[in-house]
């Protein structure tokens, strides 16, 4: 025991050795604010490559490299849901040279997983970029045109329709659970789907009565005319789809999309956040992020930092009273 | 069509194109010849740098990798009886005791010739009923793949040698752990760090389960390499004379064909498809030496069936948007990120598009051939790398491997951990290969009998209003009952794969 | 194996089985259901060939160990322990020093342990492996290597 100490003494020791061999190097001049960024920045993405929040990142991250002028990397750090690659970027050295791509999964896991290490308190954020939005989708063949013929149909024939659910909370479903909610229905659950494309497939061959999807998953499936979509959880029309009209519009308060964005370990200092900010206002401003985000079929929608911060916070609290009525809040 | 066809080749044959595809084999054949690097990592490693190419070269390099790195999977497992990738796993249960007779070469050179037979059928699939096709897949639903899922698992009775008891407390350890993570009905089980969520990663877990009891035993016996016998050195021919073709060629049909339909069905993939086709040649194949101790056409059989299921499973990828694999996963991420949509419309807005890819794969596959004769020489070598060198060099790119998959330490430990579980089930007498099964059946049985309870209502109006359903369970209970009659009749040794 | 070895191994399958039903007993039927009838079977089948096992003669036993390998000579066993003992140490050092400096150093220990005496073997393996991982995986792959905590 007392030799473990005594190494651990030693560890430290050379530790603070080593620090001070650092801060002997480094320019005394601490007055000013450090130069920043110097070496490649990494941003951590929770999600596999290729991903909708991967693809955005990288979508994003050749703009950044162009005003950061240092190279710009997007690491993938699957797993979890999206819970193993935030608490890497939650728990990494808040220098700026680690940065995270958050999205909605931030804030849906603390509510709903055991053990969780993080919440929105752990980040800073630099700004929203895009917002996708959820949909609701029936097959062509479906007898329902319009959400009202569904939600009548759904209050006289309790549990008949059949709602997909995916394990963990995609944005899309708890879309799928407010509407249900607001609208007094009760389903049929079907759970154990994959995603989003599962869904939509169960959907077209009437194994389920409609399916929830982004614009992404629907975009092929609405052109060839199998799907037919009924609402939108975005606050205003898609330009995407014009004619589809938002649940708002038709009575339902439900507005649960996908925000993604730029964000930073809770400490990173000021000065970063400052030179991050101008980066990605800068960004957001350019064609060639419009023409690059139009590829993968989102649009640019910059918030800055107060703005997103403010709409995280709030949509984390709506979150939470969402899923405590479910009773699935941990 | 024909137009299409013609221009597809023009467009795949550009030097750009075929120099890309040449490319992707070689790197396929690194990483999946390296016990722990697997193709998939490759490919999800290699996504982004594809961004800046055109779509069409993109997705022509992330197949040429697939499809190579899952023939290339067979080398290891033949020459250090570790599957480079799951689908090679039916492959060392003959390619190993192949090469530890000194046949290592045989082995690798008629996988790769049955990998490419299968690949082809997978591509004639791809470019003459892939439009067809999609449209029935859709009707393929929860009751059809549990169906067919059981009827996967039922294999484990005749596949694995030794006692059918130790055989099932395998598979039921792999069927455990495939419920570690999220439930069906979302709620997570077993979770007793977050990081488990998921689940338990395939991949990591393939590595840890094969590579780690290989290596221990390589210790623990003070052998100085894998294969003590020295390679035979007469000029080994087979399969480079017609009378070989006259024998074998039935196999390679019917495992090509039952390939190409297992990559088509949503829920089965390489994997099952080797395992199905391995099964079928060992319940007509009546040669010697007997199956499990190194009959040619057990490899035969699992090389052609998983190639087969490879470039086959892009048809409900593309078609439909559906995902069957991981690899199928980071296509479909290769066409978005090119701003194209899988799904129906594909064909019709993209159609040179479409036809590139669907010729390319015959260009692929025909690179792959014959790099890979040209490597099988000296691929094969491998398994003569003294122990003092193997042993370092395979732990640490089987654990870098490991991180590599999901840039994911805590996968590092899961790789270990599964190590030492199949040590300590191998040194019981147990395999391994049943616990793999059972842990990519597992999730699939379950969640799909829970979705078809919830779509149908109960367990009989599942089953009897969907025949195809009803057809395959009948099937797996067929095949279990023929498994076990003939356990009965041949006397089963006790050896341990 | 020997014959104990086989029956500590039963014996963890059923020890390990029972504590997970217990502390899965509260999961809903339609979540435990399913994994309790999977380690059920698992225990059961367990319990049987732990019980073959005591039951299984002495003979039995002499005819099975002719078959298996040959029996590994004493102290190989020490160095399983080692490999998987340095094994870990290994991974565990990985967010202490860095992926590439532990793996450097791990495989420059194991080349030694296993017999290998010529210094430019034991320099020439740790360097070109540790080259070629920087080089493929961290500078052209960007795979995020864990760093250490004194190289972050």
């Amino acid at each position: 025991m007392a030799r473990k100490f005594r190494g651990g003494v030693g560890a430290s020791a050379a530790l603070g050795f080593a620090a001070s061999m650092v801060l002997m190097a480094l320019p005394t001049a601490s007055a000013a604010a450090p130069k920043y960024p110097t070496r490649p920045i990494e941003i951590i993405v929770p999600y596999a490559a290729g991903g909708g929040v991967d693809q955005t990142a990288r979508a994003l991250a050749p703009i950044l490299q162009q005003e950061l002028k240092v190279p710009v990397i997007v690491s993938d750090i699957p797993g979890a849901g999206s819970i193993t690659g935030t608490s890497v970027a939650s728990d990494s050295v808040a220098d700026g040279y680690t940065l995270f791509f958050d999205s909605p999964g931030i804030i849906d896991a603390p509510w709903i997983e055991r053990g969780v290490p993080f919440g929105p308190q752990s980040f800073k954020y630099v700004g929203q970029i895009t917002y996708i939005p959820n949909y609701l989708a029936v097959s062509v063949t479906s007898p329902f045109k319009t959400l009202k013929q569904l939600v009548a149909y759904g209050r006289k024939h309790p549990n008949k329709l059949k709602a997909p659910f995916t394990a963990g909370w995609p944005s899309t479903d708890v879309m799928g659970a407010e509407f249900a909610f607001d609208a007094h229905l009760k389903f049929t659950t079907v759970s154990g789907f994959t995603g989003g494309p599962a869904e939509l497939l169960s959907a077209i061959a009437g194994r389920t009565s409609f399916s929830y999807n982004n614009t992404g998953e629907v975009l092929s499936d609405v052109r060839a005319g199998k799907v037919r979509l009924l609402a939108t959880s975005a606050p205003t029309r898609s330009p995407v789809f014009p004619n589809i009209p938002t649940f708002e519009q038709q009575g339902f308060p439900v507005a649960v999309g996908v925000w993604q964005g730029l964000a930073a370990p809770a400490k990173t200092p000021q000065y970063v956040m400052n030179v991050l900010d101008k980066a990605l206002a800068e960004a957001a401003k350019s064609p060639e992020l419009k023409k690059n985000f139009a590829k993968i079929g989102i649009t640019v929608d910059y918030l800055n930092s107060p703005e997103t911060t403010k709409l995280i916070y709030s949509e984390y609290k709506s979150d939470g009273a969402l899923f405590k009525k479910l009773g699935v809040a941990k | 069509m024909a137009h299409l066809i013609l221009q597809g080749f023009a467009a795949s044959l550009s030097p750009v194109n075929v120099a890309l595809m040449a490319l992707g084999v070689v790197i396929g054949i690194v990483f999946a010849s390296l016990p722990g690097l697997t193709g998939a990592a490759a490919m999800t490693m290699l996504l982004p740098l594809s961004y800046g190419m055109p779509a069409v070269s993109a997705v022509l390099l992330l197949i040429a990798i697939w499809n190579a790195a899952v023939w290339a999977g067979a080398v290891p497992a033949i020459v250090m009886n570790i599957p480079g990738t799951s689908a090679a796993a039916a492959t060392l249960l003959d390619g190993h005791p192949l090469a530890m007779k000194g046949h290592a070469q045989r082995a690798i050179r008629t996988s790769i010739i049955g990998a490419f037979v299968g690949s082809i059928a997978a591509a004639i699939a791809l470019l003459f009923v892939a439009p067809l096709i999609g449209n029935v897949v859709i009707y393929l639903g929860p009751a059809e793949i549990f169906a067919f899922a059981s009827f996967g698992l039922t294999l484990v009775v005749s596949i694995t040698r030794g006692t059918l008891a130790k055989s099932i407390i395998s598979v039921l350890i792999g069927l455990f752990v495939g419920t570690i993570g999220f439930a069906p009905s979302g709620f997570a089980r077993f979770v007793f760090t977050p990081n488990l969520l998921s689940g338990v990663a395939l991949i990591p877990a393939l590595i840890g389960l094969f590579t780690f009891p290989e290596l221990i035993n390589l210790i623990h016996h003070r052998r100085p390499r894998i294969v003590q016998v020295e390679p035979s050195n007469e000029r080994d021919l087979f399969l480079f004379r017609a009378q070989d073709w006259a024998r074998h060629w039935f196999n390679f049909v019917r495992s090509a064909v039952i390939g190409v339909f297992m990559g088509i069905h949503p829920g089965a993939g390489p994997t099952i498809s080797s395992f199905i086709t391995y099964n079928e040649a060992r319940r007509v194949n009546k040669s010697d030496p007997p199956f499990g101790e190194g009959n040619i056409d057990g490899v035969i059989a699992s090389d052609t069936g998983a190639n087969a299921a490879v470039l086959s499973g892009l048809i409900p990828a593309f078609t439909l948007g559906i995902p069957g694999s991981v690899d199928t996963v980071i296509i479909i991420a290769a066409l978005t990120l090119h701003g194209l949509q899988p799904g129906p419309t594909l064909f019709l807005q993209h159609a040179a598009f479409v036809y590139t890819i669907f010729t390319g794969a015959f260009v692929a596959n025909i690179l792959m051939l014959v790099i890979g004769l040209f490597a099988a020489r000296w691929t094969a070598k491998l398994a003569l790398v003294p122990t003092r060198f193997l042993l370092p060099i395979v732990t640490v790119v089987a654990l870098v491997g490991a991180f590599a998959v999901n840039n994911n330490w805590f996968d590092v430990l899961i790789a270990l951990l599964a190590g030492l579980l199949g040590y300590g089930l191998r040194s019981m007498g147990i395999s391994t290969v049943p616990l793999l099964l059972g842990l990519i059946l597992g999730p699939i049985l379950e969640t799909n009998l829970y979705q078809a309870l919830q779509v149908y209502g109960s367990i009989w109006a599942a089953i009897f209003t969907r025949p195809i359903a009803l057809a395959f369970l009948l099937l797996s209970v067929g095949s279990l009952v023929h498994a076990l009659i003939s356990r009965r009749h041949h006397k089963v040794g006790t050896d341990v794969v | 194996m020997t014959r104990l070895g086989e029956k500590v191994g039963y014996a963890a399958m059923i020890v390990g089985a029972a504590v997970l039903i217990y502390v899965s007993r509260s999961y809903a039927l339609q979540d435990g259901a399913y994994p309790h009838i999977v380690l059920a079977l698992l225990a059961i089948l367990a319990a049987v060939a732990l019980y073959n096992s005591f039951k299984a003669s002495q003979q039995d036993l002499q005819r099975e160990e002719a078959a298996t390998e040959p029996k590994a000579e004493s102290g190989a066993m020490w160095h399983v322990v080692i490999y998987i003992g340095l094994t870990l140490l290994f991974i565990l050092s990985w967010n202490w020093i860095g992926t590439l400096p532990a793996a450097f150093l791990f495989s420059g220990v194991l080349v030694v342990l296993n017999g290998e005496r010529r210094i430019w073997m034991i320099i020439a393996l740790p360097v070109l492996l540790t080259v070629v991982l920087y080089v493929v995986f961290q500078s052209f792959l960007y795979l995020p290597l864990p760093r250490g905590f004194f190289l972050r």
